[in-house]
Protein backbone atom coordinates (compact mmCIF):
# COMPACT_ATOMS: atom_id res chain seq x y z
CA UNK A 1 0.00 0.00 0.00
CA UNK A 2 3.08 2.17 0.79
CA UNK A 3 3.74 1.99 -2.82
CA UNK A 4 0.67 2.98 -4.23
CA UNK A 5 0.54 5.84 -2.08
CA UNK A 6 4.19 7.54 -2.96
CA UNK A 7 2.95 6.83 -6.44
CA UNK A 8 -0.05 8.72 -5.81
CA UNK A 9 1.62 11.66 -4.41
CA UNK A 10 4.57 11.53 -7.41
CA UNK A 11 2.00 11.73 -9.95
CA UNK A 12 0.43 14.51 -7.90
CA UNK A 13 3.30 16.74 -7.92
CA UNK A 14 3.59 16.25 -11.30
CA UNK A 15 0.16 17.09 -12.32
CA UNK A 16 0.94 19.85 -9.82
CA UNK A 17 3.82 21.45 -11.57
CA UNK A 18 2.45 21.00 -15.07
CA UNK A 19 -0.50 22.42 -14.59
CA UNK A 20 0.56 25.60 -12.45
CA UNK A 21 -1.30 24.34 -9.67
CA UNK A 22 -0.43 24.87 -5.63
CA UNK A 23 -2.28 22.29 -4.96
CA UNK A 24 -3.61 19.07 -6.09
CA UNK A 25 -5.71 16.59 -4.25
CA UNK A 26 -6.78 12.77 -5.08
CA UNK A 27 -10.35 11.27 -3.92
CA UNK A 28 -11.57 8.02 -4.24
CA UNK A 29 -14.65 6.02 -3.54
CA UNK A 30 -13.43 3.44 -0.99
CA UNK A 31 -16.96 1.35 -0.46
CA UNK A 32 -19.77 0.00 -2.19
CA UNK A 33 -21.96 3.60 -0.07
CA UNK A 34 -20.18 5.74 -2.69
CA UNK A 35 -18.75 7.88 -0.61
CA UNK A 36 -15.64 9.90 -1.60
CA UNK A 37 -12.82 10.83 0.63
CA UNK A 38 -9.64 12.65 -0.23
CA UNK A 39 -7.19 10.15 -0.26
CA UNK A 40 -3.89 12.26 -0.16
CA UNK A 41 -2.71 15.52 -1.34
CA UNK A 42 0.16 17.69 -2.67
CA UNK A 43 0.81 21.19 -1.77
CA UNK A 44 -1.41 21.25 1.28
CA UNK A 45 -1.35 24.02 3.98
CA UNK A 46 -3.07 22.01 7.00
CA UNK A 47 -4.85 18.45 7.26
CA UNK A 48 -8.63 19.81 6.73
CA UNK A 49 -8.89 17.60 3.63
CA UNK A 50 -8.63 14.31 5.67
CA UNK A 51 -11.78 14.62 7.64
CA UNK A 52 -13.52 15.86 4.86
CA UNK A 53 -16.56 13.60 3.27
CA UNK A 54 -17.65 14.94 -0.80
CA UNK A 55 -20.97 15.09 -0.64
CA UNK A 56 -22.96 14.94 -4.23
CA UNK A 57 -23.75 18.26 -5.43
CA UNK A 58 -21.85 20.04 -2.71
CA UNK A 59 -19.22 22.15 -3.27
CA UNK A 60 -16.67 21.81 -6.74
CA UNK A 61 -15.70 18.59 -5.88
CA UNK A 62 -19.78 17.18 -5.09
CA UNK A 63 -20.56 19.56 -8.51
CA UNK A 64 -18.48 17.40 -10.58
CA UNK A 65 -19.62 14.28 -8.67
CA UNK A 66 -23.37 14.63 -9.60
CA UNK A 67 -22.79 15.94 -13.27
CA UNK A 68 -19.82 13.71 -14.17
CA UNK A 69 -17.64 15.41 -16.05
CA UNK A 70 -14.99 18.09 -15.57
CA UNK A 71 -15.43 21.19 -13.46
CA UNK A 72 -14.10 24.71 -12.81
CA UNK A 73 -14.35 27.59 -10.97
CA UNK A 74 -12.47 30.78 -11.06
CA UNK A 75 -12.82 34.49 -11.30
CA UNK A 76 -14.51 34.31 -14.76
CA UNK A 77 -17.51 32.83 -12.95
CA UNK A 78 -20.33 35.96 -12.09
CA UNK A 79 -20.38 34.65 -8.95
CA UNK A 80 -17.51 33.39 -7.98
CA UNK A 81 -17.09 34.69 -4.69
CA UNK A 82 -20.37 32.79 -3.77
CA UNK A 83 -19.94 29.73 -5.23
CA UNK A 84 -16.14 29.86 -3.98
CA UNK A 85 -17.86 29.81 -0.06
CA UNK A 86 -19.44 26.83 -0.80
CA UNK A 87 -16.58 24.89 -1.63
CA UNK A 88 -14.79 23.29 1.06
CA UNK A 89 -11.77 22.49 -0.27
CA UNK A 90 -11.14 25.95 -1.62
CA UNK A 91 -11.93 27.37 1.84
CA UNK A 92 -9.45 25.07 4.01
CA UNK A 93 -6.23 25.82 1.30
CA UNK A 94 -7.55 29.33 0.76
CA UNK A 95 -7.49 28.89 -2.91
CA UNK A 96 -8.40 31.46 -5.84
CA UNK A 97 -8.76 28.78 -8.71
CA UNK A 98 -9.64 25.25 -8.74
CA UNK A 99 -10.84 22.49 -11.08
CA UNK A 100 -12.11 18.88 -10.59
CA UNK A 101 -11.77 15.89 -13.03
CA UNK A 102 -13.40 12.68 -12.68
CA UNK A 103 -11.70 9.20 -12.58
CA UNK A 104 -12.58 6.63 -14.61
CA UNK A 105 -10.90 3.28 -14.88
CA UNK A 106 -11.98 2.65 -18.37
CA UNK A 107 -14.22 4.97 -20.52
CA UNK A 108 -17.75 4.56 -19.75
CA UNK A 109 -16.64 2.80 -16.71
CA UNK A 110 -18.72 4.31 -13.38
CA UNK A 111 -16.49 7.20 -11.93
CA UNK A 112 -13.97 5.94 -9.08
CA UNK A 113 -12.01 8.71 -8.21
CA UNK A 114 -11.59 12.67 -8.49
CA UNK A 115 -8.26 14.56 -9.17
CA UNK A 116 -8.78 18.31 -7.44
CA UNK A 117 -6.33 21.31 -8.29
CA UNK A 118 -6.25 24.67 -7.25
CA UNK A 119 -4.12 28.00 -7.61
CA UNK A 120 -3.91 30.60 -4.59
CA UNK A 121 -2.15 33.07 -6.04
CA UNK A 122 -3.43 32.30 -9.56
CA UNK A 123 -7.04 33.19 -10.51
CA UNK A 124 -7.59 31.64 -13.72
CA UNK A 125 -7.46 28.09 -15.16
CA UNK A 126 -6.29 28.61 -18.84
CA UNK A 127 -7.83 25.99 -21.29
CA UNK A 128 -3.60 24.57 -22.05
CA UNK A 129 -3.72 23.77 -18.16
CA UNK A 130 -6.96 22.09 -18.15
CA UNK A 131 -5.97 20.03 -21.30
CA UNK A 132 -2.74 19.01 -19.47
CA UNK A 133 -4.32 18.06 -16.21
CA UNK A 134 -6.98 15.71 -18.15
CA UNK A 135 -3.85 14.27 -20.79
CA UNK A 136 -2.04 13.35 -17.51
CA UNK A 137 -5.23 11.51 -15.62
CA UNK A 138 -4.37 8.06 -17.54
CA UNK A 139 -1.23 8.47 -14.51
CA UNK A 140 -3.94 8.11 -11.62
CA UNK A 141 -5.53 5.76 -13.36
CA UNK A 142 -2.80 3.42 -13.64
CA UNK A 143 -2.19 4.21 -9.77
CA UNK A 144 -5.24 3.34 -9.07
CA UNK A 145 -5.61 -0.40 -10.77
CA UNK A 146 -2.17 -0.89 -9.16
CA UNK A 147 -3.70 -0.04 -5.90
CA UNK A 148 -6.90 -2.15 -6.23
CA UNK A 149 -4.41 -4.90 -6.84
CA UNK A 150 -2.46 -4.25 -3.37
CA UNK A 151 -6.09 -3.52 -1.55
CA UNK A 152 -7.00 -7.33 -2.81
CA UNK A 153 -4.15 -8.92 -1.40
CA UNK B 1 -42.57 83.67 24.19
CA UNK B 2 -44.74 82.43 26.88
CA UNK B 3 -47.61 84.47 25.27
CA UNK B 4 -50.26 85.71 27.69
CA UNK B 5 -48.80 83.83 30.34
CA UNK B 6 -45.41 86.05 29.94
CA UNK B 7 -45.83 88.26 33.34
CA UNK B 8 -46.84 85.25 35.62
CA UNK B 9 -43.81 82.77 34.73
CA UNK B 10 -40.03 84.23 34.50
CA UNK B 11 -38.37 83.18 31.16
CA UNK B 12 -35.45 82.38 32.91
CA UNK B 13 -33.51 82.03 30.26
CA UNK B 14 -32.09 85.86 28.95
CA UNK B 15 -34.36 86.88 31.60
CA UNK B 16 -34.13 90.83 31.73
CA UNK B 17 -33.52 90.92 27.57
CA UNK B 18 -35.98 92.96 26.68
CA UNK B 19 -36.22 95.16 30.08
CA UNK B 20 -32.17 95.82 29.29
CA UNK B 21 -32.65 96.62 25.78
CA UNK B 22 -35.02 99.65 26.62
CA UNK B 23 -33.03 101.21 29.41
CA UNK B 24 -29.48 101.05 27.46
CA UNK B 25 -29.65 104.35 25.91
CA UNK B 26 -29.82 106.31 29.36
CA UNK B 27 -27.19 104.36 30.50
CA UNK B 28 -24.71 103.97 28.34
CA UNK B 29 -23.51 107.17 26.50
CA UNK B 30 -20.18 105.65 24.76
CA UNK B 31 -22.11 104.88 21.20
CA UNK B 32 -19.82 101.61 20.11
CA UNK B 33 -20.52 99.52 23.00
CA UNK B 34 -23.86 100.65 23.25
CA UNK B 35 -24.15 99.44 19.55
CA UNK B 36 -22.31 96.18 20.99
CA UNK B 37 -24.41 95.63 23.78
CA UNK B 38 -27.72 95.83 21.93
CA UNK B 39 -26.56 93.45 18.80
CA UNK B 40 -25.46 90.39 21.45
CA UNK B 41 -28.80 91.01 23.70
CA UNK B 42 -30.74 91.22 20.57
CA UNK B 43 -29.22 87.81 19.35
CA UNK B 44 -29.39 86.44 22.94
CA UNK B 45 -33.14 86.97 22.22
CA UNK B 46 -33.15 85.51 18.71
CA UNK B 47 -31.28 82.34 19.49
CA UNK B 48 -33.82 82.20 22.64
CA UNK B 49 -36.76 82.51 20.08
CA UNK B 50 -35.09 80.13 17.54
CA UNK B 51 -34.49 77.17 20.25
CA UNK B 52 -38.44 77.26 21.49
CA UNK B 53 -39.55 77.09 18.20
CA UNK B 54 -37.82 74.25 17.02
CA UNK B 55 -37.80 72.21 20.50
CA UNK B 56 -38.52 71.18 24.18
CA UNK B 57 -37.11 73.15 26.71
CA UNK B 58 -36.96 73.19 30.29
CA UNK B 59 -34.88 74.46 32.93
CA UNK B 60 -34.60 73.24 36.38
CA UNK B 61 -32.73 74.26 39.25
CA UNK B 62 -29.33 72.11 41.39
CA UNK B 63 -32.01 69.84 42.81
CA UNK B 64 -33.94 68.76 39.55
CA UNK B 65 -37.10 71.49 40.22
CA UNK B 66 -38.20 72.66 37.01
CA UNK B 67 -38.18 76.61 37.00
CA UNK B 68 -38.73 76.93 33.56
CA UNK B 69 -40.79 75.50 30.29
CA UNK B 70 -41.43 76.59 27.24
CA UNK B 71 -45.00 76.38 25.30
CA UNK B 72 -43.50 73.20 23.53
CA UNK B 73 -43.44 71.42 27.05
CA UNK B 74 -46.54 72.00 27.94
CA UNK B 75 -47.90 71.15 24.42
CA UNK B 76 -46.34 67.05 24.55
CA UNK B 77 -46.55 66.42 27.98
CA UNK B 78 -49.94 67.88 28.19
CA UNK B 79 -49.72 69.37 31.33
CA UNK B 80 -50.31 73.11 32.03
CA UNK B 81 -47.50 75.34 33.20
CA UNK B 82 -48.34 75.87 36.91
CA UNK B 83 -48.58 72.02 37.78
CA UNK B 84 -45.18 71.55 36.06
CA UNK B 85 -43.05 74.61 38.01
CA UNK B 86 -41.67 73.53 40.97
CA UNK B 87 -41.87 69.94 40.60
CA UNK B 88 -39.30 67.48 39.30
CA UNK B 89 -38.95 65.74 36.31
CA UNK B 90 -40.78 62.43 38.34
CA UNK B 91 -44.63 64.19 37.36
CA UNK B 92 -43.28 62.60 33.28
CA UNK B 93 -41.59 59.43 34.68
CA UNK B 94 -42.92 56.76 32.20
CA UNK B 95 -41.44 53.64 34.26
CA UNK B 96 -39.65 52.81 31.16
CA UNK B 97 -36.16 53.55 32.37
CA UNK B 98 -34.44 51.22 35.01
CA UNK B 99 -32.95 53.08 37.87
CA UNK B 100 -29.53 52.58 36.66
CA UNK B 101 -30.33 54.53 33.53
CA UNK B 102 -31.34 57.15 35.75
CA UNK B 103 -28.78 57.54 38.34
CA UNK B 104 -26.40 57.20 35.24
CA UNK B 105 -27.87 60.05 33.62
CA UNK B 106 -27.66 62.10 37.32
CA UNK B 107 -24.32 61.35 37.96
CA UNK B 108 -23.20 62.31 34.81
CA UNK B 109 -24.63 65.73 34.64
CA UNK B 110 -23.96 66.62 38.46
CA UNK B 111 -20.56 66.01 37.56
CA UNK B 112 -20.83 68.91 35.10
CA UNK B 113 -20.97 66.68 32.01
CA UNK B 114 -23.17 67.15 29.35
CA UNK B 115 -25.92 63.75 29.14
CA UNK B 116 -27.64 63.01 25.82
CA UNK B 117 -29.83 60.33 24.82
CA UNK B 118 -33.66 59.14 24.46
CA UNK B 119 -36.36 59.13 27.14
CA UNK B 120 -39.59 57.69 26.77
CA UNK B 121 -41.66 59.82 29.15
CA UNK B 122 -45.58 59.87 29.73
CA UNK B 123 -47.96 62.59 29.24
CA UNK B 124 -50.80 63.81 31.74
CA UNK B 125 -53.52 61.83 29.64
CA UNK B 126 -51.15 58.55 29.97
CA UNK B 127 -50.16 58.46 26.72
CA UNK B 128 -46.28 58.17 26.22
CA UNK B 129 -43.58 59.94 24.03
CA UNK B 130 -39.98 59.79 23.79
CA UNK B 131 -37.66 62.17 23.24
CA UNK B 132 -34.07 63.13 22.18
CA UNK B 133 -32.44 64.70 25.18
CA UNK B 134 -29.56 66.72 25.49
CA UNK B 135 -29.11 68.44 28.79
CA UNK B 136 -26.64 70.70 29.77
CA UNK B 137 -25.22 71.38 33.50
CA UNK B 138 -24.36 75.30 33.91
CA UNK B 139 -21.21 75.27 36.49
CA UNK B 140 -21.06 78.28 38.66
CA UNK B 141 -17.22 79.40 39.99
CA UNK B 142 -16.84 76.49 42.34
CA UNK B 143 -17.49 74.03 39.79
CA UNK B 144 -20.74 72.82 40.03
CA UNK B 145 -23.91 72.80 38.63
CA UNK B 146 -26.16 75.42 39.86
CA UNK B 147 -28.79 74.73 36.89
CA UNK B 148 -29.82 72.41 33.98
CA UNK B 149 -30.96 73.62 30.77
CA UNK B 150 -32.38 70.15 29.15
CA UNK B 151 -32.75 70.22 25.08
CA UNK B 152 -35.59 67.52 23.92
CA UNK B 153 -37.07 67.01 20.24
CA UNK B 154 -39.93 64.51 20.25
CA UNK B 155 -39.09 60.92 18.56
CA UNK B 156 -41.98 58.92 19.27
CA UNK B 157 -42.63 57.92 15.67
CA UNK B 158 -39.17 57.12 15.01
CA UNK B 159 -39.34 55.02 18.21
CA UNK B 160 -42.32 53.27 16.81
CA UNK B 161 -40.94 52.34 13.80
CA UNK B 162 -38.20 51.04 15.09
CA UNK B 163 -40.02 49.15 17.18
CA UNK B 164 -42.32 48.17 14.40
CA UNK B 165 -39.12 46.77 12.39
CA UNK B 166 -38.07 45.34 15.02
CA UNK B 167 -41.19 43.04 15.07
CA UNK B 168 -41.57 42.53 11.26
CA UNK B 169 -37.67 41.18 11.75
CA UNK B 170 -38.51 38.59 14.26
CA UNK B 171 -41.69 37.59 12.77
CA UNK B 172 -39.73 37.03 8.84
CA UNK B 173 -37.54 34.89 10.83
CA UNK B 174 -39.98 32.77 12.54
CA UNK B 175 -41.90 32.20 9.09
CA UNK B 176 -38.70 31.53 7.86
CA UNK B 177 -38.75 28.92 10.33
CA UNK B 178 -41.76 27.57 9.98
CA UNK B 179 -41.36 27.57 6.24
CA UNK B 180 -38.36 25.20 6.30
CA UNK B 181 -40.30 23.22 9.21
CA UNK B 182 -42.67 22.66 6.70
CA UNK B 183 -40.41 22.28 3.73
CA UNK B 184 -37.71 19.67 5.42
CA UNK B 185 -40.91 17.37 6.47
CA UNK B 186 -42.40 17.09 3.47
CA UNK B 187 -39.05 16.01 1.73
CA UNK B 188 -38.68 13.58 4.71
CA UNK B 189 -41.98 11.79 5.57
CA UNK B 190 -43.71 12.67 1.99
CA UNK B 191 -41.20 12.48 -1.09
CA UNK B 192 -38.62 10.40 1.13
CA UNK B 193 -41.39 7.86 2.41
CA UNK B 194 -42.32 7.40 -1.38
CA UNK B 195 -39.20 6.67 -2.23
CA UNK B 196 -38.21 4.48 0.51
CA UNK B 197 -42.13 2.41 -0.80
CA UNK B 198 -40.28 2.05 -4.38
CA UNK B 199 -37.29 0.96 -2.79
CA UNK B 200 -39.12 -2.04 -1.25
CA UNK B 201 -41.10 -2.76 -4.20
CA UNK B 202 -37.91 -3.44 -6.13
CA UNK B 203 -36.68 -5.61 -3.31
CA UNK B 204 -39.67 -7.62 -4.28
CA UNK B 205 -38.70 -7.69 -7.78
CA UNK B 206 -35.44 -8.46 -7.09
CA UNK B 207 -36.19 -11.55 -4.78
CA UNK B 208 -37.84 -12.66 -7.83
CA UNK B 209 -34.86 -12.47 -10.17
CA UNK B 210 -31.65 -11.59 -8.72
CA UNK B 211 -29.85 -11.12 -11.77
CA UNK B 212 -32.34 -8.41 -12.91
CA UNK B 213 -30.84 -4.92 -13.81
CA UNK B 214 -32.93 -3.26 -10.73
CA UNK B 215 -29.98 -4.15 -8.35
CA UNK B 216 -28.46 -1.13 -10.58
CA UNK B 217 -31.70 0.99 -10.23
CA UNK B 218 -31.73 0.12 -6.24
CA UNK B 219 -28.74 1.48 -6.12
CA UNK B 220 -29.88 5.03 -7.66
CA UNK B 221 -32.90 5.42 -5.59
CA UNK B 222 -31.03 4.48 -2.22
CA UNK B 223 -28.91 7.35 -3.03
CA UNK B 224 -31.84 9.58 -3.73
CA UNK B 225 -33.28 8.32 -0.66
CA UNK B 226 -30.06 9.60 1.04
CA UNK B 227 -29.92 13.18 -0.79
CA UNK B 228 -33.29 13.66 0.25
CA UNK B 229 -32.48 13.13 3.89
CA UNK B 230 -29.72 15.02 4.02
CA UNK B 231 -31.40 17.73 2.16
CA UNK B 232 -34.61 17.98 4.47
CA UNK B 233 -31.82 17.71 7.58
CA UNK B 234 -30.22 20.65 6.45
CA UNK B 235 -33.04 23.00 5.98
CA UNK B 236 -34.54 21.99 9.27
CA UNK B 237 -33.39 18.91 11.11
CA UNK B 238 -36.46 17.24 13.06
CA UNK B 239 -34.42 15.56 15.72
CA UNK B 240 -34.33 19.68 17.29
CA UNK B 241 -38.21 19.56 17.73
CA UNK B 242 -37.87 15.51 19.29
CA UNK B 243 -34.87 15.37 21.33
CA UNK B 244 -33.71 19.29 21.64
CA UNK B 245 -30.92 21.32 20.89
CA UNK B 246 -27.81 19.79 22.05
CA UNK B 247 -28.51 16.22 20.15
CA UNK B 248 -29.22 18.39 16.94
CA UNK B 249 -26.29 20.67 17.45
CA UNK B 250 -24.17 17.11 18.04
CA UNK B 251 -25.21 15.90 14.50
CA UNK B 252 -24.86 19.42 12.94
CA UNK B 253 -21.21 19.18 14.40
CA UNK B 254 -20.97 15.84 12.97
CA UNK B 255 -21.33 16.70 9.22
CA UNK B 256 -19.86 20.20 9.20
CA UNK B 257 -16.71 18.13 10.13
CA UNK B 258 -16.94 16.00 7.61
CA UNK B 259 -18.02 18.74 5.06
CA UNK B 260 -15.41 21.21 5.97
CA UNK B 261 -12.97 19.09 7.85
CA UNK B 262 -13.24 21.55 11.00
CA UNK B 263 -12.86 19.82 13.95
CA UNK B 264 -15.12 21.38 16.77
CA UNK B 265 -15.24 20.92 20.54
CA UNK B 266 -18.27 20.59 21.90
CA UNK B 267 -19.21 21.10 25.66
CA UNK B 268 -22.62 21.89 27.36
CA UNK B 269 -24.15 22.03 30.89
CA UNK B 270 -27.94 21.74 29.33
CA UNK B 271 -29.39 19.26 31.05
CA UNK B 272 -33.22 20.31 30.63
CA UNK B 273 -35.02 20.77 27.01
CA UNK B 274 -35.95 24.97 26.62
CA UNK B 275 -38.62 26.43 24.58
CA UNK B 276 -39.09 25.28 20.79
CA UNK B 277 -38.49 29.49 20.09
CA UNK B 278 -35.24 29.44 22.01
CA UNK B 279 -33.59 26.29 21.00
CA UNK B 280 -34.34 27.33 17.69
CA UNK B 281 -32.58 30.51 18.12
CA UNK B 282 -29.34 28.60 19.77
CA UNK B 283 -29.41 26.06 17.02
CA UNK B 284 -29.28 28.83 14.58
CA UNK B 285 -26.77 31.37 16.07
CA UNK B 286 -24.31 28.22 16.59
CA UNK B 287 -24.72 27.16 13.03
CA UNK B 288 -24.46 31.14 11.63
CA UNK B 289 -21.36 31.05 13.82
CA UNK B 290 -19.72 28.00 12.57
CA UNK B 291 -20.37 28.56 8.85
CA UNK B 292 -18.57 31.72 9.13
CA UNK B 293 -15.68 30.21 10.76
CA UNK B 294 -15.50 27.86 8.25
CA UNK B 295 -15.72 30.74 5.31
CA UNK B 296 -13.42 33.37 6.98
CA UNK B 297 -11.71 32.23 9.98
CA UNK B 298 -8.90 29.79 7.86
CA UNK B 299 -8.65 27.79 11.19
CA UNK B 300 -8.70 23.70 11.90
CA UNK B 301 -10.36 23.79 14.95
CA UNK B 302 -13.27 25.77 16.88
CA UNK B 303 -14.81 25.27 20.11
CA UNK B 304 -18.84 25.81 21.29
CA UNK B 305 -20.09 25.63 24.65
CA UNK B 306 -23.51 25.68 25.91
CA UNK B 307 -23.83 26.81 29.44
CA UNK B 308 -26.75 26.61 31.62
CA UNK B 309 -26.54 29.38 34.44
CA UNK B 310 -30.01 28.82 36.04
CA UNK B 311 -31.32 32.22 35.16
CA UNK B 312 -29.63 32.49 31.56
CA UNK B 313 -28.27 30.37 29.04
CA UNK B 314 -24.64 31.12 27.48
CA UNK B 315 -24.00 30.05 24.34
CA UNK B 316 -20.07 30.56 23.16
CA UNK B 317 -18.44 29.93 19.92
CA UNK B 318 -14.93 30.61 19.44
CA UNK B 319 -12.55 30.43 16.85
CA UNK B 320 -8.79 31.16 17.19
CA UNK B 321 -8.32 32.19 13.59
CA UNK B 322 -8.22 35.14 11.49
CA UNK B 323 -10.82 37.41 13.16
CA UNK B 324 -11.91 40.90 11.62
CA UNK B 325 -12.37 44.57 12.53
CA UNK B 326 -15.80 44.45 14.92
CA UNK B 327 -16.26 48.28 14.33
CA UNK B 328 -16.17 47.80 10.12
CA UNK B 329 -19.78 48.89 9.22
CA UNK B 330 -20.02 46.56 6.46
CA UNK B 331 -22.08 43.95 8.57
CA UNK B 332 -23.01 40.55 6.47
CA UNK B 333 -26.67 39.28 6.95
CA UNK B 334 -25.15 36.46 9.24
CA UNK B 335 -24.52 38.82 11.81
CA UNK B 336 -27.58 41.10 11.24
CA UNK B 337 -29.82 37.43 11.88
CA UNK B 338 -27.91 36.22 15.11
CA UNK B 339 -28.47 39.67 16.38
CA UNK B 340 -31.94 39.94 15.27
CA UNK B 341 -32.92 36.20 16.54
CA UNK B 342 -31.58 37.37 19.77
CA UNK B 343 -33.20 40.17 20.55
CA UNK B 344 -36.38 38.55 19.49
CA UNK B 345 -36.54 36.31 22.71
CA UNK B 346 -35.09 39.48 25.03
CA UNK B 347 -31.74 37.99 24.79
CA UNK B 348 -28.50 39.64 23.45
CA UNK B 349 -25.59 38.63 20.99
CA UNK B 350 -21.64 39.84 21.98
CA UNK B 351 -19.25 39.79 19.34
CA UNK B 352 -15.53 40.29 20.16
CA UNK B 353 -12.78 39.72 17.47
CA UNK B 354 -8.93 40.92 16.85
CA UNK B 355 -7.53 40.54 13.64
CA UNK B 356 -5.14 37.60 13.70
CA UNK B 357 -6.30 36.70 16.95
CA UNK B 358 -10.31 34.84 16.45
CA UNK B 359 -13.10 35.52 17.17
CA UNK B 360 -15.80 34.93 20.20
CA UNK B 361 -19.08 35.57 19.86
CA UNK B 362 -21.54 35.17 22.80
CA UNK B 363 -25.31 34.63 23.16
CA UNK B 364 -27.45 35.19 26.44
CA UNK B 365 -30.69 34.22 26.36
CA UNK B 366 -32.99 34.40 29.70
CA UNK B 367 -33.88 30.90 30.71
CA UNK B 368 -37.59 30.21 31.60
CA UNK B 369 -38.82 27.17 34.25
CA UNK B 370 -41.23 25.01 31.45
Amino acid sequence: MANSRMQFMEDLEEIRNLTSSDFAALALCLDKAKSYRWKCAAGNSNDRYQHMVIRTGQGLAGTALRLGRWVKLDDSHPQFGRERRDCPVMLAEQLQAAAVFPIRLDTGCPMRGLLFIGKRKGTRYEEDEIRTAQENLHKLVSDMKEYQEEMRI
Amino acid sequence: MNKDQEHHYPEVIGENVNQLLAQLDAYISKPELLQDLKQSLKQLSDVKFALDESSIVAVTDAKGKIQYVNDKFCEISKYPRKELLGNDHRIINSGHHDKAFMSGLWSRISSGKVWRGEIKNKAKDGSFYWVDTTIVPFIDADGSPYQYLAIRNEVTELKRVEEELQMMMSQVLQIQEEERRKFSRELHDGIGQSLFSLLIQMDRLIGEEPESEIALLRQHVTSIIEEVRSLAWQIRPSVLDDLGVIPAIRTYIDNYTSHFGIGVKLESSLRKRLGALEETIIYRVIQEALTNIAKYADVSEAAVAVSDKESYIEVRIEDKGKGFETTSRSKGVGLFSMEERAKSIGGKLDISSEIGRGTIVILTIPSYKR
